[in-house]
């Protein structure tokens, strides 16, 4: 990509949050959906909730085992794609727009006091 | 009642290996900021452990199994919203909060407002929040040691807090890193392998005991409920319940108001409570779906050739909408549901004790790696409670006597090995539960009085007292906060003996639903948030909370009158309306204020959000 923004515009800025937040409410929204629906169906199909398997009722099977792995994927599809992004995000601003104070990459485990 | 010896050596064993970590560990933390926050070197890994260590609360190892065994299906929620709260802090939170450099949720309320009291309204309830979480451990602590020891409940409470307190003045954080993340993998231990050997020697699996649990107590073709052989001695606390299963008969030590409601039929689903006084050493008679309810704590003897009572019907516990949400009426238990998963879900971004965590990560990527091992580590842990739960049903009917279904896990290994004829295998396995409930409370009760000290040293003391102050006295002032916050704890730990283990943790999550998840969800994404808006949110939010819980204690405790099936499910799970409306007092509040959102928000907001490989990073605790 030719064109670089300023690290401290509006547009930069506007960009960064608009794409990190459609992804994380998009996630959340499949999320939100499939938490959601359980109470309902249990409510309006309990014929297909209590059915049973395996000694369960598939509604136990869902919330005692199956949800996790959708957690897991979720989370896991978000941190991939999140961090894909926030590359893609470093390399669309004009580097001479970046701070140039010399502690910018003090290594992480450096000492650091309390206060000022 | 006797000292069990062979689990009370894992406790002990449990305890002595606590302190020694975290003892050993001091000797690695030199500087003040190690102390509270573990260097920034600590690995995604160690880190997940940690926090999942620091999580899994007393709630999670003996309260979601004794409240499955009690209520059934309704409560796998609890297990799910638990985990779930993650992906939330994940998806909206963890990476800002993190690129942001504040320490505490303090710092960041002071931070993106630059206000003053901004803080010192954060931290009031993150001591608000903090105090309600550590009752519940606290009760813990008190029954398990009870049942060990044949002790009374107050010792348990007082030697955890004790030992607890001591590990973190003298260890710190640090310290407690290493202590929690071992202690992460002694509970997924401990809540794991002996249930896979319950299932094997007794030859039932997890689907066999669901299935046998639901036919139990059913109205038709169920499995009966089993009868007492001998005469049974227990404590009720006062609001106790026995609900007869069948006819049968019941002794009081002594004279005792006690509330009896008739059996339900279909003219009369309802049946009014009449007020009856019971006799000291008198046989009080009872038929088959009759409810006494004792009004002061009281010993009393359960006649043999009664059923267990207080055993749910199979088909109540197996389905959903059963007793725990149907409290208010089944018409209400659709609200009940949804409005206990907003609070799960949203109160696990409000519990100041984790989020300090997240400041252990060297970057905000990091952050979200941690984030991430963490609800894989949380959805291996959560699936087994259920099934403690499940097999406790059908083997342990006595827990159901006098409200004892907490204890499911510390008792369910010595009554099933003890039928197999291998009693020592079992008090083996009961100890190995009991050093997991221990290390519950331990790592839990440490979080919380980290936190607590924190916020009274680097918050109260550090910013607001003596601003000045230099390293050494703050450390003095956290060590001082952290034995005077024990002391209150174990106070607070005395009072709450009758109340539910789960109850109260669900409480302090729809506190924390309602006040810092709004402030961190929106003070990270919506820039045109002020303070006035932040305020009143909080403010609306948390007064909304508190006096829901509160009004519902005092509802519980018989002092206030009890209200009707729609605010009193309004009441005992508010979440349902108070988190729209701190965020919507969020919202509107700014709108109406936009002269007041800061000048500096958009540099705000891209510290928030920008990668650090742009060097923005400015952490809020600096040399």
């Amino acid at each position: 990509m030719s064109y670089k923004m300023d690290l401290h515009s509006d547009e930069f800025l506007r960009m960064l949050m608009r794409r990190q937040f459609s992804l994380s409410a998009s996630i959340a929204s499949v999320f939100i959906v499939i938490i959601a629906a359980v109470p309902l169906m249990n409510r309006f199909l309990p014929d297909v909730m209590n059915a049973e398997f395996m000694g369960f009722t598939f509604t136990w099977l869902f919330l005692g085992f199956l949800i996790f792995p959708i957690l897991i994927g979720l989370a896991f599809l978000f941190v991939r794609r999140s961090n894909e992004f926030e590359d893609e995000a470093i390399g669309m601003v004009d580097p001479a727009t970046m701070p140039k104070h010399d502690d910018a990459d003090t290594p992480a485990g450096a000492p650091a006091g309390l206060g000022h | 009642m006797n000292v069990e010896i062979i689990p009370l050596l894992f406790v002990v064993g449990i305890v002595i290996a606590t302190t020694v970590v975290g003892i050993w560990a001091t000797r690695l933390s030199r500087t003040t900021s190690d102390f509270y926050v573990a260097g920034r070197g600590v690995n995604a890994f160690w880190n997940s452990s940690a926090i999942s260590g620091e999580y899994l609360s007393a709630a999670s190892f003996m309260g979601i199994a004794g409240m499955v065994m009690k209520f059934g299906y309704d409560v796998l929620w609890y297990a799910v919203g638990y985990a779930a709260g993650y992906v939330f802090l994940l998806l909206f939170i963890a990476g800002p909060l993190r690129r942001f450099g504040a320490y505490t949720i303090p710092d960041f309320a002071e931070g993106r407002f630059d206000s003053k009291n901004m803080r010192k309204l954060a931290v009031t309830f993150a001591l608000c929040i903090s105090f309600f979480y550590m009752m519940p451990q606290m009760k813990g602590a008190g029954i398990t040691l009870a049942q060990l020891l044949g002790s009374p409940y107050w010792v348990g409470v007082v030697v955890v807090g004790v030992v607890i307190a001591l590990n973190v003045i003298l260890g710190g954080m640090k310290g407690i890193t290493l202590v929690q993340a071992f202690q992460y993998w002694v509970k997924q231990f401990a809540i794991m392998v002996p249930i896979f050997i319950l299932f094997a020697v007794s030859g039932a699996g997890y689907g066999a005991n669901v299935s046998d649990a639901g036919k139990l107590n059913r109205a038709e073709g169920g499995t009966p409920v089993p009868i007492v052989k001998e005469d049974v001695t227990k404590n009720w606390p006062a609001a106790g319940e026995v609900k007869f299963t069948s006819d049968g008969s019941i002794v009081p030590a002594k004279d005792v108001t006690a509330k009896l409601t008739p059996a339900p039929t279909e003219a009369d689903p309802k049946p009014k409570a009449t007020i009856v006084q019971l006799k000291g050493g008198m046989e009080f008679a009872a038929s088959k779906g009759e409810k006494l309810v004792f009004v002061q704590g009281v010993e009393a003897t359960l006649k043999a050739g009664t059923t267990f009572p207080n055993v749910a019907a199979g088909d109540k516990w197996l389905r959903p909408f059963g007793p725990f949400t149907s409290k208010y009426g089944d018409d209400y238990s659709l609200l009940y549901t949804y409005s206990l998963v907003i609070a799960l879900l949203c109160g696990t971004a409000g519990l100041p004790h984790i989020l300090v965590r997240f400041y252990t990560n060297p970057d905000g990527r990091e952050a979200k790696k941690t984030t991430l091992m963490v609800i894989c580590f949380l959805s291996l842990f959560y699936i087994f409670p259920a099934m403690w739960g499940s097999m406790g049903r059908n083997f342990i009917p006595s827990l159901y006597i006098n409200g004892g279904t907490d204890l499911v896990t510390i008792r369910l290994p010595e009554q099933i090995m003890a039928a197999v004829g291998q009693p020592i295998v079992g008090q083996i396995l009961t100890g190995i539960t009991s050093a997991g409930a221990f290390a519950a409370f331990m790592t839990t009760f440490s979080g919380l009085l980290v936190s607590v000290s924190g916020g009274f040293a680097h918050d109260i003391y550090g910013r607001m007292l003596r601003p000045n102050a230099s390293p050494e006295a703050r450390l003095l002032a956290f060590k001082i906060a952290a034995g005077f916050s024990a002391g209150i704890a174990i106070c607070l730990g005395l009072l709450v003996e009758n109340f539910d283990i789960n109850m109260l943790v669900g409480w302090a999550f729809a506190i924390g639903a309602s006040t810092y998840f709004p402030l961190l969800l929106l003070g990270a994404w919506y820039r045109n948030l002020t303070k006035a808006g932040a305020v009143a949110g909080m403010l609306g939010g948390g007064a909304g909370a508190v006096g829901s819980v509160v009004f519902s204690m005092l509802v519980d405790k018989g002092i206030a009158a009890a209200p009707t099936p729609l605010l009193g499910t309004l009441t005992s799970q508010p979440a349902i309306w108070t988190v729209p409306l701190a965020l919507g007092l969020m919202f509107f509040v700014s709108m109406a204020t936009k002269s007041m959102v800061p000048a500096d928000a958009r540099l705000k907001m891209l510290k928030l959000h920008a990668p650090e490989q742009l060097g923005l990073k400015a952490d809020y605790i600096q040399d």
